[in-house]
């Protein structure tokens, strides 16, 4: 029963600190742009006046409706799957792989609601963020990989406790570096804010969304963006492991914001990829990545 | 037994009255429905009674071949019993929809009786192979089964391009058939008999005495097999007959024949093969070579636009996914038999759920076929209104295939990762296949967004056939719905049919060999998967996940009600302008076209979309006559010299024939002269 | 008794009717013998103590003087009982056949004065045929070799056009010829032994024994139309489309083959180098008939191509099991029913191309099987047979033959086998090919075009068809009975 009231908080965790994050990034871009910014809650703010507005439906399938509500809700499912400073809850109902493709249940609500809008710039960007899944998808997993031919387990768990006990190799750092940058690309942030891509394509997929379906997608995109950060820190960089846990996953909670103020900064000072650069950038790192997981093969 | 021998009859009564009953569209699909019925009715009879009872078989053999040591034996194992359910639910389904399909004005009322008797003597073989426990009935039954698939292939028989595809499949699989019969030979050269028990022991036999000659043999059955799964290279035939054949025959084809490819595998590799070097070796070919097809087939499929070819090239890569399954289990069954029998398992809940989504999927398109004539997916659009069922199965099936949680689909696949990767950690190729199943089931996945997406959804467009209102009919409809259904259930459930298939599979081994099912998958019907590999577990509990996502989603429904938005219906919005439906349709052509330029198969000049080569036959086999011919024509170098010198002599002979009476006398005196002599040297003198 | 003899008495009372009587009834003579001739042999068959072909071989002599088998007289044992039945009831379907085929309907040879006598020489070279069906020995199967010759000639010659006369004559000349080693092999076997006996061969020297054999089968390959003799038999597609059927594809081709299969189980000890030969040869042949299937345009020259390489499958049986591999005559004897069968319906349905839609040139057919349903199945059914697709009747004796060749082992085996596999996969390519091209896809002018068929031709192809799945398993009962 723990576990399920663990998970109960984890995913509440998510829900309510997600938005703080994002409104931290959004900090520290005004301040690289010499703005002030908005406030920290301002994310928060955004979220609440979106739910109250007007939807406007363009097509009548319930798809279009109610996919966002299903993107948000995979994203919160993984929350029970992954390791927030401590062990996941409920580490016997998922491991990586399920984690991968409950993240890919959420990318596949999000083309829903694009090839259901009937719009061709939705069209287009459900078109690309399914070619940003088919190339980023690999990097994540193979680096995941990595850490479990490493720990011997497919569980976010006994990676997490594996790394914790031993000093970076050359393998984990590899897995480590591709995996940022793949996060980089997950949390739609520049250089490979493609699919969103809003001078082109005007939020891609987005664009017939409004009101309560736009607040539940942004919402979604910043529990994504929680959640990575999450399990990078989880998994790369556990160290120092402090007691208590509560300690632990405020020390994690820490370590993601400065991660993420990493991402900002990356997003700040780069131009957006074009796809086809990305794909072919993505497969370069899918093949550094393969020697990686050779490296961890052979025990290095 | 009876109660398959019942079945039996129903197929075969089914096919002859709908021989009789001819040209009438309604009456002749009813008998087929009702001879499917009653024949699925006793083969699940049957089924229950093996799984409660235990396997059985006919005893004595029905039909003896003379002088070959060859019988009509039959037998139904676990295995058999699991395939046997499968192909007689297919029947039940596909002869159901056919029921209503085949009434479109594009099939001739005439032709339908003889659509619905081969379809129905296709099941009557296609049973039979599952059951037959001898491999010389076993090549026969086989090959009756190819040659009404072939007539269902060129079932229009008018159309050329359906013709290519009969002709091609069916000359590949014949060719794969010889080498079968080749295999099959070699083994019984040592066995004597073509049971199945005593090939067994040949097999041990061989093993031990002649290792190269086994493999060979093990390559002649690996070949036929893989031919008929569609595993490429051999599995060309597959992209072209599958669309050419009416939507149900696909199904069918999808549903059982296909997946015999698979039957005949496990019943040589593991049913009859000793675990040895022998199983390690060609689990690594078969894993090697289902790597290659998932790979090629599905990125192939990528490109297609042709709704049935496009799910034709997935077939190949799903059977592709089996075969690296299979491929791996064998491999690691005499090492860490856990990992093996995860494999193995895996393949066949796979081979399960591929049945379910695949069938269903050919289902769908048949049914866009069927509401507009076509199935060019960049020629229809928004369907969703006016087929919801079709489309909300069709998505089922997708997400299903594609490998989503918490379908079906990603139950099996997560199996064959996990065999994959569990196997890779100690041979680490098998992680590099792993790798390769894992990226395809994303290709897959953005494969069928743009199925579904193109056809479904999007601007409406029906291909100017002002489709009717209203969904396909509730025949056509059923079939779907059930076959989405158990997408679901099985993926909710995942511990159901593995225990189905964990005793199908198990039973081929000597008993307690294998490690128990509790063991290795977890007990529980309701604890989803977990798997115990080397004291390391991994888990997948689909029915804890699916409720956490319920209640997520239920949380997420609130967010979006409490804000107590109101709705209100808009046109779309193209940055202001105004346009037309068809300018603003995003094409299936389009999407992923950045994605197919950089994986496209580029040799010097020669491009093509995707890694998929095509060959073009010469229209004329030869340009002018071979010399070789010249040579082979003796009546122009040999007789007719020969007649001709004969006719000469001859004529030198009748120049005696001067009509000169005195010259006759003499000829008449030298001969009786010569006519002496011989006589009298003959008589020695005496 | 009664029934062997009316089984021989019977047709040739009917060729010496049909060539007397006016022509207006030369159908009903003709069907009226051969249909007594069908009865008798069921009569035949049902009078068997109990049914069944255990209880043969049933014999008979006359003149039997210093011969152990007589010097004339019938042997009936199940390889005798196979050709029987492939002569009888095949001999039964043609003429059937033939009564509305040979007529003004014909859109390709309207013939309206030669019935009777192509009855008439019909009939007599079915005597012929149960003649050598029946044989005792060497003799009698020579004598009743060369009838068969004859009436080859004239029958191949019934138009009376230049390219038949000339075939017919190339016909005779070749087969004849080669009937001169049998003759000479006849003498040889006769003075070293003192018998006409098919197991004599067994007295022989070892040496000698090969010669024999060798002249015997020179005269086999002659009739059989085996490489290098086999130019005479596409030819011979000049005749009527009834006598290619029956002659050159289920009949007299036939006797070649069943000598050697005779030859071959009779004498267990022929020298392997006599098998070899043989089935090295048959391979040859396969081969050749195969390249030479690519350049024929003439449905009945293909098929004709087609018949020459299935005889070398029989001589490649025969020739397996004097190597060693007994089961290859069997398969052999087997596949001399199923193929007469399947070839025999292939031709058929060809003559009913020719005769509805006038033409059987492969340019200039296609889509038949919109226009002549029935021809198209028939067709179908008949390559299926000859390709070897279960369950129609090739694959059963080809199936065995497959099994005698690799029992054999060794190099032997393997090299034998290989072409042979070859053969069968490119056979079914090309086959398959042409069966494509002519039935199905949009219909040619002559196909579109074609006319109705006369009742008792469909009877005759739906009768077959139901035979392509009988024969097999008849063929497999009596081989089951010679001690297979």
């Amino acid at each position: 029963m723990n576990s399920y009231l663990l998970a109960f908080v984890q995913i509440l965790l998510v829900l309510l600190l997600a938005p703080l994050f994002e409104g931290v990034m959004r900090k520290l871009v005004a301040l690289v742009h010499s703005r002030i910014g908005p406030p920290l809650h301002q994310p928060y703010l955004d979220l609440l006046k979106l739910l109250g507005k007007e939807e406007l439906v363009t097509a009548p399938h319930p798809l279009f409706r109610y996919s966002a509500v299903l993107g948000l809700a995979a994203i919160l499912t993984t929350a029970v799957l992954i390791p927030i400073g401590m062990l996941p809850p409920l580490e016997s109902a998922g491991d990586i792989l399920v984690f991968i493709y409950l993240i890919t249940l959420a990318a596949v609500m999000v083309v829903i609601s694009g090839v259901t809008s009937d719009s061709p710039y939705a069209a287009i960007g459900a078109s690309r963020e399914v070619m940003m899944l088919l190339t980023v998808e690999p990097v994540i997993l193979i680096a995941l990989i990595s850490m479990a031919v490493k720990a011997g387990s497919t569980r976010f768990g006994e990676i997490m406790a594996w790394q914790a006990a031993h000093a970076p190799t050359f393998s984990t750092l590899i897995a480590g570096l591709t995996l940022f940058i793949a996060i980089v690309a997950q949390m739609a942030r520049l250089p490979f804010d493609i699919v969103e891509a809003d001078q082109e394509i005007m939020e891609g997929p987005f664009v017939e969304q409004s009101g309560p379906k736009l607040a539940l997608f942004k919402w979604m995109i910043y529990a994504k963006q929680f959640i990575f950060a999450a399990v990078f820190i989880s998994v790369f960089i556990p160290w120092p492991v402090v007691q208590p846990a509560i300690l632990n996953l405020l020390l994690t909670l820490l370590k993601m914001a400065v991660l993420l103020l990493i991402v900002g900064v990356v997003h700040v000072v780069n131009p957006r990829l074009r796809i086809d650069q990305a794909v072919r950038f993505f497969l370069a790192l899918v093949v550094i990545e393969i020697a990686g997981l050779a490296l961890a093969l052979v025990g290095s | 037994m009876n109660a398959f021998f019942s079945a039996q009859g129903c197929y075969l009564a089914g096919a002859l009255l709908a021989l009789l009953v001819g040209g009438k569209r309604k009456a002749v699909g009813w008998v087929a429905f009702g001879a499917a019925a009653f024949g699925t009715l006793f083969i699940l009879t049957a089924v229950l009674g093996v799984f409660r009872e235990g396997p059985v078989s006919s005893g004595l053999p029905i039909l003896q071949v003379p002088g070959l040591g060859a019988a009509l034996i039959y037998q139904i194992d676990y295995l058999s019993a699991l395939f046997l359910a499968i192909i007689a639910v297919v029947s039940l389904l596909v002869t159901l929809y056919a029921q209503r399909f085949m009434q479109i004005a594009h099939y001739r009322a005439g032709s339908l009786r003889y659509f619905y008797s081969i379809l129905l003597f296709f099941f009557a073989a296609v049973l039979n192979v599952v059951v037959v426990a001898d491999l010389f009935f076993f090549f026969v039954f086989w090959e009756i089964m190819t040659l009404t698939s072939y007539l269902m292939v060129i079932f229009r028989q008018e159309e050329r391009v359906r013709l290519r595809a009969g002709y091609k499949y069916f000359l590949i699989t014949h060719i794969a058939t010889i080498f079968l019969f080749i295999g099959g030979i070699l083994l019984y050269r040592l066995s004597g008999s073509f049971s199945f028990s005593f090939l067994k022991m040949a097999m041990a036999e061989m093993q031990q005495s002649q290792p190269g000659l086994l493999h060979f043999v093990l390559g002649c059955f690996f070949l036929g097999f893989a031919t008929k799964a569609g595993i490429l290279p051999m599995g060309d035939w597959l992209p072209d007959a599958y669309p050419a054949a009416p939507a149900p025959a696909s199904a069918a084809f999808a549903g059982s024949m296909t997946k015999l490819g698979i039957y005949g595998l496990v019943r040589v590799f593991c049913g009859l093969l000793p675990l040895s070097s022998h199983t390690q070796i060609w689990g690594l070919i078969i894993a090697l070579f289902g790597a290659g097809s998932i790979l090629v087939g599905t990125m192939t499929a990528l490109v297609q636009e042709d709704a049935k070819r496009l799910l034709s090239f997935h077939v190949i890569g799903q059977m592709g996914y089996m075969f690296l399954a299979i491929g791996t289990g064998l491999y690691f069954l005499r090492t860490q038999p856990v990992i093996g029998m995860i494999g193995l398992g895996a393949g066949i809940f796979h081979l399960i759920n591929h049945v379910s989504y695949k069938s269903c999927l050919f289902f769908n398109a048949g049914a866009v076929f069927y509401k507009t004539g076509t199935r060019d997916i960049n020629k229809v659009g928004g369907l969703a209104r006016v087929l919801p069922v079709t489309a909300a199965t069709a998505i089922i099936a997708s997400l299903s295939i594609a490998g989503i949680p918490p379908f079906s689909g990603f139950a099996s696949k997560w199996l064959i990762y996990q065999a994959a990767l569990r196997g890779g950690f100690s041979v680490p190729v098998f992680i590099i296949l792993g790798l390769i199943a894992i990226f395809i089931s994303a290709v897959t996945l953005a494969s069928f967004v743009k199925f579904f997406g193109a056809l479904f959804f999007g601007k409406y467009e029906d291909n100017g056939s002002k489709a009717r209102v209203g969904d396909v009919p509730a025949a056509m409809r059923l079939p779907q719905i059930i076959l989405a259904a158990l997408c679901i259930l099985f993926g909710l459930l995942p511990q159901l049919p593995l225990g189905w298939v964990y005793r199908s599979i198990a039973y081929l081994f000597p008993p307690g060999s294998m490690p128990a099912a509790a063991s290795i998958y977890g007990g529980g019907l309701l604890n989803g998967l977990s798997l115990n590999v080397a004291g390391s577990t991994a888990a997948w509990n689909a029915l804890l996940l699916t409720v956490i996502f319920g209640l997520c989603a239920l949380l997420a429904w609130g967010l979006f009600r409490a804000g107590g938005a109101r709705v209100r219906s808009v046109e779309t919005w193209y940055c202001g302008e105004e346009m037309s439906d068809r300018d603003t349709r995003y094409r299936a052509h389009g999407f992923y076209l950045p994605f197919k330029q950089i994986f496209r198969l580029r040799i010097g000049r020669y491009e093509r979309p995707g890694i998929y080569p095509t060959i073009t036959w010469p229209k004329r086999l030869f340009r002018k006559e071979p010399a070789l011919n010249r040579a082979i024509d003796l009546d122009r170098w040999l007789y007719q010299p020969l007649a001709r010198s004969a006719v000469r002599l001859m004529r030198r002979f009748s120049a005696t024939h001067s009509g000169v009476p005195h010259l006759y006398l003499l000829w008449l005196a030298a001969g009786a002269a010569l006519a002496l002599i011989i006589l009298y040297s003959f008589s020695g003198g005496k | 008794m009664p029934s062997v003899i009316l089984l021989l008495i019977l047709p040739l009372f009917g060729a010496v009717l049909c060539a007397l009587l006016p022509a207006r009834h030369a159908d009903k003579c003709a069907i009226g013998a051969t249909g007594g001739m069908l009865l008798s042999l069921v009569w035949l068959l049902l009078a068997r103590p109990g049914g069944n072909w255990q209880s043969l071989p049933l014999t008979w002599r006359w003149l039997q003087g210093s011969f152990r088998e007589g010097l004339f007289g019938f042997l009936l044992d199940p390889l005798a009982l196979l050709l029987l039945l492939v002569v009888v009831v095949l001999g039964f379907l043609v003429v059937l056949y033939a009564t509305a085929y040979l007529g003004a309907g014909n859109r390709e040879h309207a013939d309206v004065t030669g019935k009777s006598r192509h009855h008439a020489w019909l009939l007599l070279f079915i005597t012929a045929m149960i003649g050598v069906a029946l044989s005792p020995n060497l003799l009698q199967l020579y004598l009743f070799w060369e009838m068969t010759t004859l009436c080859s000639w004239a029958l191949i010659s019934h138009y009376r056009n230049p390219e038949s006369l000339r075939a017919g004559f190339k016909a005779l000349l070749m087969t004849f010829s080669g009937g001169l080693f049998f003759a000479l092999g006849l003498v040889l076997l006769y003075v070293h032994t003192g018998s006409f006996a098919f197991d004599a061969h067994s007295d022989l020297a070892p040496r000698m024994r090969l010669w024999v054999f060798l002249s015997f089968a020179v005269a086999a390959w002659a009739k059989s139309a085996q490489f290098p003799f086999f130019t005479w038999l596409p030819d011979a597609m000049a005749a009527p489309t009834t006598v290619s059927m029956y002659l050159h594809a289920a009949a007299m081709v036939k006797a070649g083959v069943f000598l050697m299969v005779r030859l071959a189980l009779a004498n267990p000890g022929l020298p392997w180098t006599a098998g070899l030969v043989v089935a090295v040869l048959a391979v040859v042949t396969m081969l050749v008939a195969l390249w030479l299937f690519f350049f024929q345009d003439d449905l009945k020259k293909l098929l004709a191509y087609s018949t020459i390489a299935h005889l070398s499958y029989v001589f490649l049986g025969v020739g397996v099991a004097i190597m060693g591999s007994r089961l290859g005559a069997y398969a052999g004897a087997m596949h001399i029913m199923n193929h007469s069968v399947g070839k025999g319906l292939l031709f058929l349905s060809v003559g009913v191309l020719s005769y509805t839609a006038g033409t059987r040139r492969i340019s200039e057919l296609a889509g038949v099987a919109r226009h002549s349903p029935l021809a198209a199945i028939a067709f179908m059914v008949g390559m299926l047979a000859i390709l070897g697709v279960p369950p129609f009747s090739g694959f059963w004796s080809k199936f065995y033959l497959m099994v005698a060749a690799l029992k054999l082992g060794g190099a032997a085996g393997w090299l034998l086998l290989i072409p042979f596999a070859l053969e069968i996969a490119v056979a079914f390519a090309w086959f398959l090919h042409i069966g494509h091209k002519v039935f199905f896809g949009p219909a040619s002018g002559h196909a579109a075009k074609a006319g109705a068929l006369p009742g008792v031709m469909a009877a005759a192809l739906i009768i077959l068809m139901l035979l392509t799945l009988l024969a097999p398993w008849a063929a497999m009962q009596l081989m089951g009975a010679m001690g297979l």
